[in-house]
């Protein structure tokens, strides 16, 4: 068994690269704004001159966080309408050290994404993969699968060996003043700093002639597949990653390449040697393992440190912030490749099943991290040893999840199968939303995903007949109608959506149709809380959650899900006071079609209660690369029409690992791309077709400003810095009279798709002179301690009848211990 | 009450999305090199070998692995004749010399060889695996470049196109390990695991099941009442209500220990026994070409002590037949 996992893992590979993180990438993109370097020109690489000794990007002491204040925003034409994108702009450097620097740095000003060194080795711009928006507005980002820009040959046979840790950056948008000045300072350890010494791989063979943990400080720690999430004091946390290692390998045999990459980290010159060698020593077949680690990004000095490691090494976990400041992980996979879901590739026997069942899964224990102590515990008790322990649950990798008003813990039915092949025996388990208690520690499932409970409108009966196809004179009823779509579907499972409807539309009510098609698991979807509002009473009582656009579950089968980018959309409420025997109550509603198939695109809630959703592919990439079209065309949802409307375009295409957030001043941040193209390298010959893996990472921005940005905006003059629960606060606005809503929007951390944290909490407001006045939600699991942009909003006199947020001022929410605030500015 | 239009709706609604859903299961994922048709399979192997255990795996290429815990040794030839790989009880030694030895580790073609290795080169063995056990991407078996022929193609069943042979060395003694490219198209159909039992077969219990690789069932049950599946050797092993939903954690038999594993009434299990538990159907019903039921399943569950009928099947439908059923579309 242990040899079939191994081998397996060689496929594995494939999907747990394109899973999560960007790659190594070379398509232009240009700088805009930037400091400490001139804007370069054309393609050529400039050497700023002599290698040096100082780092321009190097941390200065107290960085300055960065101001909105006195942005100007100007429109023209149809920017009006639709808002703008502009950019794209990326760092300005590339700094690094070779055999031609000695002891110093090199740094070049290029518009290039990468560029070779002396040694024939890529060094690449970082893209934000995952990004974080920090309490002084600045912003920390980290790339992934750092190290593909030098894989020659086989990604499978090198990776193991080139990878590298992943590099972060902080990004600063400048003082205050009319535009951006936008730097980037590079944070210390470059790195992230985990398994310096090598991670304690959980491996096949602790051999003598054979070392297969391979304890490479270079590769141990990377970021790629970390989840990042905000701690309360405002320090980003981002736990989980990989740990790259062969196994097993030749590493013994060629011992040089590995003791290089363990001084890549402190950037000192590479041996004489380097440039001979010119196969990696470590040829076997590269693991991706689950790191337990969990590392603290402090902004006051741009510094990450390690906290208590998990007792799960979790590759792609979610976290959520718990009412008391705790954070809460789920899911990952331990072992990408080992073990495996081999079951289904021992064809034809009965026992295929078996073995099916029995490999393993996903991380079903989940664990909570105590915020006092810095460390983790598995959550819920074991019964008996080898089994679950009560509070497991069958998730997908990357699930989506959300903190209730209630202080349980909702998975919305949707997440990444990327596992193995995609193929997770309990996949099924995947389409039934849940809520977990943190207090008793147990998940309860509250429905099918996309299907009403109450069941009141289509009936009980009828329902899981649909689901479940119990009556005999359906199948007869229906295969005369639906004829040939079953073999369309097979013969072109990437069919498009558009193919279902037209069968569909001959026979049955859309409506139906759509609750049925958009049901159940969705893939590579965003799933967007919707703004937390009290009822008449006072109380918030229920939460709902967007839905959009990704790939439908078919979780029957195929991997990694049924490859169908759909543009459906369903917006999911959960009534936490609800007279049910859990308190709470599940239901949906189909809204609005996106304006196409959408995989993979990215939601942003903005503080006119819209969600806007960026980037993506119209096809499941991972299914054909090179056949998606990228789909640029932003779109606005509207939430009193339920419905889609596109908005501007973007500037670059941005598939596969993309990212996009609210900034305090009310634009949105996009950035990332590393679609497919590097991880299919394997079945390539690339001396015949010269090709690089590379083509395709992307480390620029772009900026989107909504047209609400060009309004007459309302202002915040003044707003307390901290404020506990239950305080009353007065907020000093231009024209209280005017105000529509009073918004608190939690800072964004995000690895692409998903931050567990997203929250938009509605504060009711009476106006009171010059400044409205809003009560803190006495409950912790409405607002959970954290630091918040407040926004203000008021309609447009201008008779638009448009939302228009102000800019919005920093405040934190504290912990009732007090916890001392952090990087407070006005 | 709904009209017949409307319901004849969700029906067809619901077998579309049944359809959407239940599609081949686990079978070539459609993404990857393995999407192809082509398939290397492994032919049994000689008397010759017995005692090795020899297998064809794909993943991003077709892999050999072989075991042989015996103290006889099994030496693997490459394309030129020359030994490259020995593996028996004591573990694996490679022949880090051989160029077949680095094309052996990834799918990946043009591999670059370190200085000293050749075909020339002289052995430089090595312990590469301590257990009786290896695996490699063997070049013999690419389907990569093999073609199928129009005809073949055009009947759609499966058929041995050519072969490939990799030869061994057992205790002294020559053999091959041999097989076959054989073009395998998709089965033109899926399994479909349905609950053929009343979704309500007591006053506020409601069953469910979710489609799957492994289907899911999901019981809500609002009966007061408990509601009990029994596992396969009929002991009680799940509770689902009043009050939470419980596992038992007694293995033995005997009074169950009922342990509290979700906070309501209802609860949703992977459930082997609702699905089929091969990969491909009979080769009777496949070659019928025609929707047949291929298996029957029910699950022993229980309401307030007194059985209740939880109970499906598993068809096996035809894409092929659906498609022939009728001209339009």
């Amino acid at each position: 068994m242990k040899n079939l996992e191994r081998l397996i893992g060689l496929g594995l590979l494939t999907t747990a690269l394109v899973a999560c993180g960007g790659g190594g990438g070379s398509s232009g993109a240009g700088t805009t704004a930037s400091t400490g370097g001139t804007g370069g020109g054309g393609s050529t690489p400039t050497d700023e001159g002599a290698p040096r000794a100082d780092d321009p990007m190097a941390p200065a002491p107290a960085p300055e966080g960065s101001s909105f204040a006195g942005r100007e925003y100007s429109c023209e034409g149809d920017e009006c309408q639709v808002g703008k994108f502009e950019g794209p702009f990326a760092e300005p450097t590339i700094r690094y050290s070779d055999s031609s620097t000695g002891d110093n740095l090199k740094v070049v000003t290029t518009e290039d994404k990468c560029l070779e060194d002396a040694d024939g080795s890529q060094r690449c711009k970082p893209a934000a993969g995952s990004i974080a928006l920090l309490p002084d507005n600045r912003l920390v980002y980290f790339n992934a699968l750092e190290g593909t820009e030098n894989v020659e040959f086989s990604i499978v046979a090198e990776f193991g060996f080139v990878s590298v840790n992943d590099q972060t950056r902080v990004l600063n948008f400048g003082p205050a003043g009319a535009s951006d000045e936008i730097s980037w300072q590079r944070p210390s350890p470059l790195r992230g700093g985990a398994n310096v010494d090598g991670n304690d791989s959980d491996t096949l063979l602790p051999g003598a002639e054979l070392s297969d943990a391979e304890s490479t400080a270079g590769n141990d720690g990377a970021l790629f597949c970390a989840d990042l999430i905000q701690l309360a004091d405002g320090r980003i946390m981002a736990v989980g990653g990989t740990d790259y290692y062969t196994e097993p390998s030749l590493g013994s045999v060629f011992p040089q390449a590995r003791d290089v990459l363990g001084s890549i980290d402190n950037e000192i010159p590479l041996p004489s040697n380097f440039g001979e060698i010119s196969v990696p020593d470590d040829i076997g077949v590269v693991e991706l393992e689950g790191l337990k680690d969990a590392r603290i990004f402090n902004p006051e000095d741009n510094s990450w440190s390690q906290t208590g490691h998990m007792n799960h090494g979790r590759w792609y976990p979610t976290l959520v912030t718990l009412p008391d400041g705790d954070v809460f992980v789920a899911s990952g996979v331990t072992k990408l490749l080992k073990p495996v879901y081999t079951g289904a590739l021992i064809g034809g026997e009965s026992t295929g099943l078996r073995e099916l069942l029995q490999s393993a899964d996903n991380v079903r224990t989940s664990e909570t991290y105590d915020l006092d102590a810095g460390t983790w515990s598995e959550n819920g008790e074991r019964p008996l040893p080898g089994l679950d322990t009560i509070a497991g649950k069958a998730l997908p990798l990357f699930p989506r999840l959300h903190l209730l008003p209630n202080g349980q813990v909702f998975y919305n039915a949707a997440g990444q199968a990327f596992n193995p092949f995609g193929q997770s025996y309990n996949q099924a388990q995947w389409n039934f939303v849940s809520a977990y208690d943190p207090q008793e520690q147990l998940w309860t499932d509250l429905g099918y995903a996309g299907l009403n409970v109450q069941l009141d409108e289509l009936g009980l009966e009828r329902i899981t007949s649909a689901l479940t196809l119990t009556s005999p004179n359906l199948l007869e009823d229906l295969i005369g109608t639906g004829e040939g779509l079953l073999t369309n579907l097979l013969g072109d499972p990437i069919g498009s959506l558009e193919q279902l409807e037209n069968v569909l539309g001959d026979v049955a009510d859309p409506q139906v149709a759509n609750r049925l098609i958009g049901a159940g698991f969705r893939g590579s979807s965003f799933s967007i809380m919707m703004p937390l509002r009290q009822d008449e009473s006072g109380a918030y009582s229920e939460a709902s959650f967007l839905t959009a656009g990704g790939v439908l579950g078919a979780v029957a089968a195929t991997s990694p899900g049924s490859y169908l980018a759909v543009p459906n959309s369903r917006l999911d409420t959960v009534d936490v006071d609800a007279d049910t025997e859990t308190g709470m109550r599940y239901s949906s509603e189909i809204v609005g079609n996106l304006s196409g198939p959408r995989w993979y695109s990215s939601g942003v809630l903005l503080p006119d209660g819209s969600v806007m959703a960026f980037n993506g592919a119209n096809r499941d990439e991972v299914v054909l690369p090179g056949s998606a079209v990228p789909v640029q065309v932003a779109e606005r949802f509207d939430p009193n029409t339920r419905d889609w409307t596109e908005m501007a375009t973007s500037l670059n295409p941005r598939t596969y690992h993309n990212t996009a957030l609210l900034l305090p001043d009310g634009r949105v941040l996009v950035g990332g791309h590393a679609p497919i193209n590097t991880a299919y390298l394997f079945s390539l010959n690339l001396e015949e077709l010269g090709l690089s893996p590379n083509d395709g990472r992307d480390p620029s921005f772009e900026i989107y400003s909504p047209p609400y940005m060009f309004k007459e905006r309302p202002e915040i003059e003044a707003a307390p810095a901290e404020v506990d629960h239950g305080n009353t606060i007065e907020i000093a606005v231009d024209d209280a009279s005017a105000i529509n809503e009073v918004l608190m929007v939690r800072r964004t951390s995000l690895t692409h798709l998903v931050d567990g944290d997203q929250r938009t909490v509605v504060l009711p407001h009476t106006a009171n002179g010059g400044s409205v006045r809003v009560r803190i939600p006495e409950n912790p699991s409405v607002m959970p301690a954290g630091h918040y942009m407040l926004f203000v909003n008021r309609v447009a006199g201008d008779g638009s009848a448009m939302v228009v947020p102000s800019v919005s001022a920093p405040v934190q929410v504290m912990l009732p211990s007090g916890t001392p605030s952090m990087l407070v500015r006005r | 009450m709904m009209s017949c239009y409307s319901r004849n709706q969700i029906r067809v609604a619901g077998w579309l999305l049944g359809a959407v859903l239940v599609t081949v299961p686990a079978l070539a994922p459609a993404h990857g090199p393995e999407a192809k048709t082509v398939k290397a399979r492994m032919d049994p192997l000689p008397a010759a070998l017995a005692g090795v255990d020899a297998q064809v795996q794909t993943t991003v290429a077709p892999q050999i692995v072989v075991a042989n815990d015996s103290p006889r040794t099994l030496e693997i030839f490459d394309a030129e004749g020359r030994v490259f790989l020995r593996i028996n009880n004591q573990g694996v030694l490679a022949d880090l010399a051989s160029p077949a030895w680095y094309r052996s580790q990834t799918a990946a073609r043009g591999v670059p060889f370190p200085a000293g290795v050749s075909q020339e080169a002289e052995p430089r063995w090595a312990l590469v695996h301590k257990e009786p056990n290896w695996g490699w991407f063997d070049p013999r078996l690419r389907t990569d470049d093999i073609q199928v022929p129009h005809n073949v193609e055009h009947v759609g069943k499966p058929a041995r196109l050519s072969e490939w042979s990799v030869p061994v060395r057992f205790n002294g003694e020559e053999a091959a390990l041999a097989g076959a490219f054989r073009y395998e198209p998709l089965p033109p159909g899926s399994f479909q695991s349905r609950l053929t039992s009343d979704a309500t077969p007591v006053d506020g219990v409601t069953v469910g099941l979710a489609p799957g690789t492994v289907p899911a069932v999901h019981i809500h049950n609002q009966s007061g009442q408990p509601v009990v599946v029994a596992d396969a050797q009929g002991h009680p092993h799940l509770r689902i209500g009043p009050g939470g939903s419980f596992m038992n954690a007694n293995q033995e038999g005997g009074e169950p220990q009922w342990v509290k594993v979700a906070g309501g009434s209802r609860y949703t299990w992977t459930e082997p026994r609702a699905a089929y538990g091969d990969l491909r159907p009979p080769e009777k019903v496949s070659r019928a070409g025609r929707r047949a039921q291929v298996a029957t399943w029910s699950l022993p569950v229980t309401v307030d002590g007194e059985p209740i009928a939880v109970k499906g099947v598993v068809d096996w439908l035809p894409g092929d037949q659906v498609a022939a059923g009728g001209g339009h579309h």
